[in-house]
């Protein structure tokens, strides 16, 4: 029987990991990452998961360690945030092409420099083409649930992709809430079993020796890269019914890469990831309360990315109010250009709008929670009234556009910056 | 157990990479069998070892130090140098305490 506990979500997540049984864990702590692998170690240490913790030297070295377990068939996990994800860049590469079916969390962490240890997501997303799959989770049940689901996705032989879960820094890591865990036998049934079964590929095998991590000269390098992007774009039929499975399992969560919320006869919408999505509910029901149809779609994954799911949900047959103005509102900026997600909805809609031949909806980037900064319901209300005032306000925006020092980026917290900008350009 | 002067030393095989047009037959992962080359190393190689054998007394060394695993036993256990495998390092002939292998240029032999 499953148990109701209060947890944070890095708790949640340690749970998760002990109920996925792995071999192998190496970790080097990072702020705010440091409570799920401390807690693995207790668990290990007090005999409750059978497998090597193993403290390593660095980030770099846990992901090298753990590439190694996999090729002997073992099932690993291992943490980081921030600059800790970042020093394991290279690796990061490395295991997406050479194919090892890891599970990674990252606390979402703003990166030096200005030193900043609270949440953003500018460490993932720095890394969205690193081959990893990458999901993100609103609360600390979906982070547990994500975990377990990232096995039965990463060991899937078709997909054999490493995945990579993130939970915001502190604004989910640190926060408690109410979390069912599983007992192990239920998900001992929902899982296949934490040794990888002889002759996987990618793993070593006493009876017929390979080398593993071969060198691929200029055409056949190709061909790889082909294959292993081909692997993430299936990846998206694994991940929802890897999701169905689990909601039969255990009747809950969300089975699509976007999930929406009161979307269908949304007007505006605001397209968003992460914790954040709960303060957008709550300003979405006032906002109705008020009369001004809005809604919300939550990117759950954002590689792969969900092309497809986005376009259905924003232009389906059944909804019953087109949609006028897309918002999406990231803790994220690609300097020199706009936030990363913005980048992949408009990639999306672009291709939606070229094969419909149509004008795309407009989109408006919203660049908020940097370096933890706090995204409040009023914040998100007022990006709403943008998004609604903006409709019928085309010249105005593109003034917005051509103001120099700022794009149709809105940053947070600058407002009262970009009016004094405006009136310096004025005068 | 097999007696030490019984034990075969298989040469070593050339085995291309295996490319294919089709997906299915692709590796699946960058990996490969093991104990093949795919390139041979003789067209690359600038150095040769010549193997004096009058004055072998078969002692291993040459064997077991040489990185790539070049060198096997002939049927009256004397060293050969496997063609594809040898890269001209010139370990062997380092090792070799009676001084019976000479590195000679690759385009000399
Ligand atoms: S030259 Fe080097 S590679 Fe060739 S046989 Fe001697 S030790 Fe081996
Ligand atoms: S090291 Fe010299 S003596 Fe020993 S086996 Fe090789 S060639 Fe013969």
């Amino acid at each position: 029987m499953a148990s109701v506990e209060f947890l944070s979500g890095n708790e949640a997540v340690a749970q998760a990991v002990r109920l996925a049984r792995p071999r192998v864990i190496a970790a080097y702590p990072i702020t705010p990452q440091t409570t799920v692998v401390e807690r693995l170690s207790e668990i290990v240490e007090a005999g409750e998961l059978d497998a090597q913790f193993v403290h390593v030297e660095s980030e770099h070295s846990a992901l090298a360690l753990l590439m190694g377990s996999a090729a002997m068939g073992a099932r690993t996990f291992t943490a980081t945030s921030s600059q800790g994800l970042l020093y394991m860049a290279e690796c990061l590469y490395y295991a997406s092409g050479g194919r090892w079916p890891l599970v990674m969390m990252n606390a979402n962490r703003a990166l030096a420099l200005p030193w900043n240890i609270y949440g953003d997501q500018s460490d993932s997303l720095a890394l969205i083409s690193s081959g990893w799959i990458q999901a993100y989770a609103e609360d600390a049940q979906e982070a547990l649930d994500m975990i377990i689901q990232a096995y039965a996705v990463a060991e899937d032989i078709e997909v054999r992709t490493p995945v990579l879960v993130n939970l915001d820094g502190f604004v989910l890591t640190h926060t408690y809430e109410a979390v069912s865990v599983p007992d192990q036998l239920e998900v001992d049934r929902f899982l296949p079993p934490p040794d990888l079964p002889e002759g996987y590929p990618g793993t070593f095998s006493m009876s017929k020796p390979q080398s593993l991590a071969i060198t691929a000269g200029p055409g056949d390098y190709t061909v790889f890269k082909y294959q292993q992007h081909a692997a993430v774009m299936h990846s998206a039929a694994v991940i929802r019914s890897v999701g169905e499975k689990f909601h039969q399992h255990f009747g809950r969560g969300a089975t699509g890469l976007i999930e929406g919320y009161r979307s269908e006869d949304a007007e505006f919408i605001l397209i968003t990831l992460g914790s954040v999505s709960g303060t957008v509910r709550q300003a979405i029901d006032e906002l109705r309360r008020q009369g001004v149809a809005v809604g919300m779609l939550r990117l759950r994954y954002l590689r792969p990315f969900p092309t497809e799911e986005l376009v259905e949900y924003l232009y389906s047959s059944t909804r019953t109010r087109h949609v006028q103005n897309i918002g999406v509102l990231e803790k994220d900026i690609s300097f020199g250009h706009q936030g990363s997600v913005s980048l992949e909805v408009k990639s999306a809609l672009y291709e939606y709008a070229s094969r419909q031949g149509g004008a795309a909806v407009p989109v408006l980037n919203f660049v908020a929670g940097l370096g933890g900064q706090d995204i409040s319901g009023e914040d998100v209300q007022n990006i709403f009234l943008e998004l609604a005032s903006s409709v019928n306000a085309a010249n105005q925006s593109q003034q917005t556009l051509s103001a120099p020092g700022f794009s149709d980026v809105r940053f947070l917290g600058l407002e009262p910056f970009r009016e004094e900008n405006q009136h310096q350009d004025a005068a | 157990m097999k007696k030490p002067e019984e034990v075969s030393n298989p040469p070593c095989h050339l085995r291309p990479f295996k490319r294919s047009t089709s997906l299915a037959i692709w590796p699946n992962s960058p990996q490969a069998d093991s104990g093949h080359l795919a390139f041979s190393n003789k067209d690359w190689r600038n150095m040769w070892p010549q193997i004096e054998w009058q004055a072998c007394n078969s002692c291993s060394l040459c064997l077991l130090f040489c990185p790539e695993g070049a060198i096997s036993w002939n049927a009256n256990r004397l060293p050969i140098v496997q063609e594809d495998w040898c890269k001209g390092c010139g370990l062997c002939a380092r090792e070799c305490p009676k001084n019976l292998i000479a590195m000679i240029p690759q385009t000399h032999r």
